[in-house]
């Protein structure tokens, strides 16, 4: 049970604080919440861009990274579909820093035209090097596009372009952080060595007097229901066929969540899995595979993704697949299978929340999705799920009229 | 701006020490916070023993393929059953297997873990298999640039015909005979070339355990002790280009070994390294990303690869039509180290960020524990840490440019660029 205490200040900020006197350091996490979800679509990774400018000076401090490296602190960040997420680690004599630092570019940008200009820089760089120099490296951005026709999961987090990226102008850039910045659409969690009191105090003197915004309220279109299969082929210069398949699925807080992660923990969660016994060492049918979710605040993927072994076919590589999971649809499972996957996910969450780090992001993404005392609640929830309910979600999962199938065929 | 509170001191948590009935060491880091034990298991069976390439690797890999008393089926279902997660660990001097654990499955997995490590029984089939996904995946890996990079880059400052630089080809992968790895476990995977870390929740239950399973009776036939070849031959041509049709960004790499002669130089190039290329606040961060935007990201690293010898290694991806400007750059940060001094204000920042670097490696028992690995992995003690925080502490700008002069010659480096090199 991991102890935690919340408050809301009054410009509608979230503060959560969790005590741990085992670490000799803090971790300051500041979680908003938008993410590539809320972008239009002629305007795609904007969000991600903007997790860069966030760096580049606020309006009273030109250098963000400077003093904290001067406190002994590390930081960094993250964007997804749905959050953008910063951290900062530090020691506890030196929280103020740190809290000075966040408000300051909470409450608002500096905006320099050199900033801009580096980090659109920067940013292609990062996709050049994520997407478009690996091997199979545009194939999840295609795969999104292809499971996705109305909502903005349908690109991915880096954007649909670079021209998107090019674009952007400093207008852009304003207009984003006045619509999604703001003390009433962020979550400050603080987890480490420190006085609950103290810190509450700390807080409300830094952030107190940010101002609530009015934050964009844009409806985000829901995805409508599949009804038939979609196929997609793509021939790139790689070394082994790549077979993708996208799969709809729940979201985050609806009860199939937790049969939908232990569905694919039995096909491919550890070397015991059906996928490494079955399809990499009886069939040695791929060479790797894996069935994976992905745990979005709207409705998600079930994914399936592997490379096939040269001498193989799509047509085996699929069947083969359909095989084992029509057993899951079939009820063809053991007991224990169930009970060795629950087993992972509790030993798995109890190995996540030893540092302090995960403890700060993880009751922070909670109260994203709407209450903190949620991180409490997991393993419960794993541990309820039936054979029966492992059956229903799968059945509803493995419909051929729910799938998107990316065929990322070799030249060679 | 708030004052900053400096960090004094370093409150490093040094492991308890004992040795099991047969003599093997064991490195304790308590913790009652936390439900699970964390056991990492280290042989000097890393990459620089092995005579021919993937040894080391398929050898560790193998492992829990099978053993004496169980399949590589049993093994597989009863550690996923109990909870439990496993980490291969290959390195240059150390390899082995990390366990995360929880503590009510500590005795039921140990002697399966124990018969792993122990007993291995070298299944062909799976040996078979295991080449065929090695060989496919150095297939995907030459489509990548950063991987052309690094295999001509160690072949080039450690000799082709070293352990540390073999110029491997996907199909090598198929070549390697199982009665090598057989020869290489029973030659390295010992008793006496054998350390034990135990974290987290470890009780007098664990302890005792792991006296049983792993410190009884004499467990290995070969006593031998693991020799290292230091016999470096690096290539004559100091320049290395691969040539990438399609890419669209190229990756670099710029390096050399260097031979520092004390603890002093070891911490110099330290700091200094990290002044380089070693954190975000960087020279080359701030020249090559912040300020021009070549990179996503460009650092440098210097690992002691054992007590005497030192990796210095900058490595970045730039687009191609930048790469030439990002050369240049690098070049030009490298003639301003032996130029001249850094500034105090410049050092003051590194000195305060590496303290605080320092601080977070004691950041609960399973970092504790990654100091013991990283420490018997270059074969230092903790003296080594206590003087790189008086070091951090008591430098000045002079004593760092002493070092920069003494090491970085930019004609002793190794330079790679995988891709297409533009602009």
């Amino acid at each position: 049970m991991l102890k935690f205490i919340n408050h809301t200040l009054s410009n509608g900020l979230k503060l959560i604080i969790i005590p741990d006197t085992s670490t000799p350091l803090v971790q300051v996490n500041v979680l908003y919440k938008v993410g590539a979800r809320n972008e239009h679509p002629d305007r795609t990774g904007f969000a991600h861009l903007f997790e860069h400018l966030m760096f580049g000076g606020s309006a009273n401090i030109p250098d963000y990274d400077r003093p904290l490296q001067l406190a002994g602190g590390e930081n960094n960040a993250f964007t997804n579909n749905d959050i953008t997420n910063y951290y900062i680690s530090l020691p506890p004599e030196n929280l103020d820093i740190a809290l000075w630092l966040e408000s300051d570019r909470m409450n608002e940008l500096a905006f320099t035209p050199k900033s801009l200009e580096t980090q659109r820089q920067v940013v292609i760089e990062e996709f050049r090097q994520r997407n478009l120099n690996q091997p199979y490296g545009d194939a999840f951005m295609n795969l999104r596009d292809l499971a996705y026709k109305k909502h903005p999961y349908s690109w991915s987090t880096i954007g649909k372009c670079i021209e998107h990226i090019k674009d952007a102008s400093m207008e852009d850039v304003k207009d984003f952080f006045y619509k999604h910045y703001a003390p009433n659409n962020a979550i400050l969690s603080i987890a480490g060595n420190v006085d609950p009191v103290r810190v509450y105090e700390r807080v409300e003197h830094w952030f107190g007097d940010i101002p609530k915004r009015n934050i964009s309220t844009a409806i985000i279109p829901e995805e409508p229901i599949q009804t038939k299969p979609r196929t997609l082929t793509l021939e790139r210069d790689v070394p082994l066929s790549g077979l993708y398949m996208a799969y709809h699925m729940s979201d985050r807080l609806n009860p199939k969540y937790y049969a939908s992660d232990l569905i694919s923990d039995i096909l491919s969660n550890g070397k015991s899995s059906w996928f490494e016994q079955i399809l990499i060492k009886e069939k040695q049918i791929f060479s790797s595979v894996d069935a994976y979710i992905l745990g979005s605040y709207d409705p998600g993927l079930f994914v399936i993704s592997g490379k096939l072994h040269k001498d193989k076919t799509y047509e085996e590589a699929e069947h083969a697949i359909n095989e084992l999971t029509s057993r899951i649809t079939n009820g063809d499972f053991s007991k224990t299978e169930l009970e060795k996957v629950k087993n992972r996910s509790i030993a798995l969450r109890q190995l996540s929340l030893s540092s302090v780090e995960n403890k700060a992001f993880e009751t922070a993404f909670f109260e994203f999705l709407g209450d903190a005392g949620l991180i409490n609640e997991e393993d419960k929830k794993y541990m309820n799920v039936s054979s029966e309910d492992i059956i229903f979600t799968a059945k509803e999962i493995f419909n051929t009229n729910n799938c998107s199938t990316l065929y990322y065929k070799s030249k060679k | 701006m708030p004052p900053i509170s400096d960090i004094e001191n370093i409150n490093i948590q040094y492991p308890e020490n004992l040795q099991l009935d047969n003599g093997i060491p064991v490195y304790i880091i308590k913790s009652s916070a936390i439900k699970s034990v964390r056991l990492d298991v280290l042989f000097s069976a890393g990459q620089w023993f092995q005579a021919e390439p993937f040894v080391s690797t398929y050898t560790n890999l193998i492992l829990r393929e099978g053993s004496k008393s169980y399949s590589g089926k049993e093994i597989a279902d009863k550690l996923d059953y109990f909870g439990v997660f496993s980490e291969n660990i290959v390195q240059r001097n150390k390899a082995g297997m990390g366990f995360f654990i929880l503590n009510k499955y500590f005795d039921k997995v140990l002697p399966l873990i124990a018969d792993i490590l122990q007993n291995p029984s070298f299944p062909l089939s799976e040996f078979e298999l295991q080449k065929k996904n090695t060989h496919q995946k150095l297939l995907v890996g030459e489509e990548k640039v950063a991987f052309l990079a690094v295999k001509k880059y160690r072949s080039a400052i450690y000799g082709n015909t070293h352990p540390l630089g073999f110029e491997v080809k996907p199909e090598d992968a198929l070549k390697t005979e199982i009665e090598s790895l057989q020869k290489f476990a029973a030659e390295h995977y010992t008793q006496n070339n054998c350390s034990i870390i135990l974290s987290g929740n470890v009780n007098s239950e664990v302890i005792s355990s792991i006296n049983k399973y792993f410190g009884k009776t004499c467990w290995s036939k070969s006593h031998k002790e693991a020799s290292i070849n230091t016999k470096f031959t690096p290539s004559a041509e100091k320049v290395h280009i691969i040539e990438k049709k399609d890419a669209v960004q190229s990756a670099i790499k710029i390096g050399m070994l260097v031979k520092p002669e004390s603890l002093e130089d070891i911490n110099g190039l330290k700091v200094l390294n990290t002044l380089f290329g070693g954190f975000f606040g960087s020279r080359l961060m701030m020249n090559l990303r912040e300020d021009k935007g070549y990179t996503y990201g460009i650092g440098s690293r210097l690992s002691m690869i054992n007590q005497n010898y030192a990796e210095f290694t900058i490595s970045t991806e730039t687009g191609t039509d930048v790469c030439k400007g990002a050369l240049h750059e690098i070049y030009s940060e490298l003639e301003k180290l032996i130029e001249k001094s850094p500034t105090e204000e410049e050092l003051d920042l590194v000195k305060k960020y590496m303290m605080g670097n320092m601080l977070s490696m004691f950041d609960g028992p399973f970092m504790s524990a990654n100091v013991i690995r990283a420490l018997l992995e270059s074969g230092f003690d903790y003296s080594y840490l206590e003087s790189k925080i008086e070091y951090i502490k008591s430098t000045d700008i002079n004593k760092l440019y002493e070092i920069a002069t003494k090491f970085f010659n930019p004609n002793s480096l190794f330079q790679v660029v995988a891709g297409k090199c533009l602009g």
